[in-house]
């Protein structure tokens, strides 16, 4: 299972929440007795994926897929044994690193695209033509070329992930509501004007979409990219103890960093977002 | 100071692929400073293309087109409000002054001023998707007037919202920008509101989009919709609409 997949089942509860009974408060900071709502249910859904992973490790086999405790036993003995931060720390560094990538070249891609219509005529086909490669062609053709070191990593896995946040950022960009501009134009609003405060912020959702989705994916290609060319990380360690056959400690290494991941969807991403759309809650009115 | 629009055999023609499309043909018309012009006509008779190029959103125009003085300040007011949707309403307004260079804590106390003025002063802190259409449109004419315009433009502002709305927003806008000299101009396909709201009824019509006659209204201010004058008024510019395309009714004018 995903990163995404796994956060999709609570969002949706909080989504359900935010346009319940709460709308009439919608914009004015919410009543505290909807997010202790929203964080009983996160909890209930918490516990009730670890009553499901320790039921399906009771079907296929403990050997196969450890329950949840043996796997939290693992991870402290990775943690003794003293790998565990460093190579959730250097995949970190790897993810960061080809996330960047991938976001500048999708913001840059995405706007040409989603501007210039020769450019889009061009070279639109040759988005999808790049989605449709597969990941494993890719990173063997980038580690062969660059080197198998860190960067071609990055790139490699930015290169993959790239498709996917480009069409967000030219949908967003295709997007953009001419009248808006239309209206600044007629008062007279300074060119830059309107790009930060008319366009930028038509285009922020879409941004953010491109963004979340790109980070989730490069979370997953990065495991491929480490098990493939790197002696470190998350993704090495996961090779290193499958071919041990210790499904303990396969999964020991994974699930810190789902953790991770998930800290910074809840922690970061999702105030972020609520503060910055906090205009488009109140739509559904 | 008010401004003067002068419109000197203007024409416009839209390019397609396939075809060419004459919006306007031959439009000779001054506003004068000071005035009411309505503009008034069916579906697809360009007054919304006049507009535009006198917002200078279409310079693509052939003929001549002044504004005089060139600098004179202007304000638009759409048929859809045309607000930030990630701004507030005192936001909205605030934006405009912004733009031109006023401090945000000068431009959000000027704009709670102006939203006082339009009756919504307790909703400055709403964003545009919570408040009705109605109140959007009264932000939007808060926006319009922040800019103190010399010259007003509006693409039938009141045809969006509902007969009772619209009918109380005429009324605000009479009170609001006529109480100082400025130049306005009226898109419309009510007949009545044009003749209601104007000093003239400029009737146009389509294929080609030209102007077939000019009524001035001679009713004193300030005016009442019963007026019986103005329904008169509204009966000739019926007529000369009908005898003009016979079968307008039917395409969305309404009587």
């Amino acid at each position: 299972m995903t990163t995404a997949e796994r956060t999709a089942a609570p969002s949706a509860e909080v989504a359900l929440a935010d346009g319940g009974p709460n709308r009439a408060a919608a914009g004015k900071g919410r009543p505290s007795t909807d997010r202790l709502l929203n964080a009983l249910y996160l909890l209930a859904s918490l516990t009730l994926l670890t009553l499901t992973w320790q039921f399906v490790s009771w079907i296929v086999g403990a050997d196969v897929l450890p329950g949840p405790w043996a796997s939290v036993a693992a991870v402290a003995q990775s943690q003794r044994e003293g790998f565990l931060w460093s190579d959730m720390g250097i995949t970190a560094y790897r993810i960061a690193g080809a996330f960047l990538i991938a976001l500048a070249t999708s913001l840059v891609v995405g706007a040409l695209l989603g501007r210039i219509r020769i450019a889009e005529r061009l070279f639109g086909p040759w988005v999808t033509i790049g989605a449709s490669i597969p990941s494993l062609v890719v990173i063997v053709v980038v580690y062969l070329a660059v080197g198998i070191d860190d960067r071609a990593a990055m790139i490699g896995t930015a290169l993959i992930v790239a498709p996917a946040m480009i069409y967000a950022v030219w949908d967003g960009v295709r997007a953009i509501n001419p009248d808006l501009q239309e209206m600044a134009r007629t008062f007279a609003v300074p060119r830059h004007i309107i790009l930060r405060r008319v366009i930028l912020p038509q285009t922020a959702p879409f941004i953010f979409t491109a963004a979340r989705t790109g980070l989730s994916l490069t979370w997953r290609i990065m495991i491929f990219v480490e098990l493939l060319g790197r002696s470190s990380g998350v993704g090495y360690r996961i090779q290193y103890y499958y071919n041990l056959v210790d499904m303990n400690r396969v999964v020991a290494a994974a699930v810190p960093f789902i953790g991770l991941m998930l800290a910074f969807e809840f922690v970061v991403l999702r105030p972020i977002e609520r503060f910055v759309f906090r205009w488009r809650r109140s739509e559904a009115q | 100071m008010s401004a003067r629009l002068v419109f000197t055999d203007l024409g416009r023609t839209f390019q397609s692929a396939h075809e060419s499309t004459v919006a306007l043909k031959g439009i000779t018309i001054t506003l004068e400073p000071d005035s009411f012009t309505s503009f008034v006509g069916p579906s697809g008779c360009g007054k919304s293309t006049l507009l535009h190029i006198a917002a200078g959103l279409d310079t693509r125009y052939d003929g001549l087109f002044t504004r005089e003085p060139a600098n004179a300040t202007l304000a638009c007011l759409f048929q859809q409000p045309r607000l930030l949707p990630w701004q507030t309403a005192r936001g909205n307004v605030a934006f405009v002054l912004e733009a031109r260079g006023i401090a945000r804590r000068d431009a959000l106390r000027r704009a709670d001023g102006l939203l006082d003025l339009v009756g919504l002063v307790e909703a400055g802190g709403r964003f545009p998707a919570q408040l009705s259409g109605g109140m959007q449109q009264r932000v939007a004419l808060a926006r319009a007037l922040a800019v103190d315009p010399d010259l007003l433009l509006m693409d039938e502002p009141f045809s969006a919202l509902d007969e009772l709305t619209a009918a109380r927003l005429r009324e605000e806008l009479v009170a609001l920008c006529t109480s100082k000299a400025r130049t306005i101009l009226l898109v419309t396909h009510n007949i009545q509101e044009a003749c209601y709201l104007g000093d003239r009824v400029i009737v146009m019509s389509a294929h080609p989009g030209s102007v077939v006659a000019e009524i001035a209204i001679d009713a004193p201010r300030p005016r009442r919709l019963d007026d019986p004058r103005l329904a008169e008024y509204a009966g000739s510019v019926r007529d000369i609409i009908d005898r003009c395309e016979p079968t307008s009714r039917s395409r969305g004018v309404a009587a």
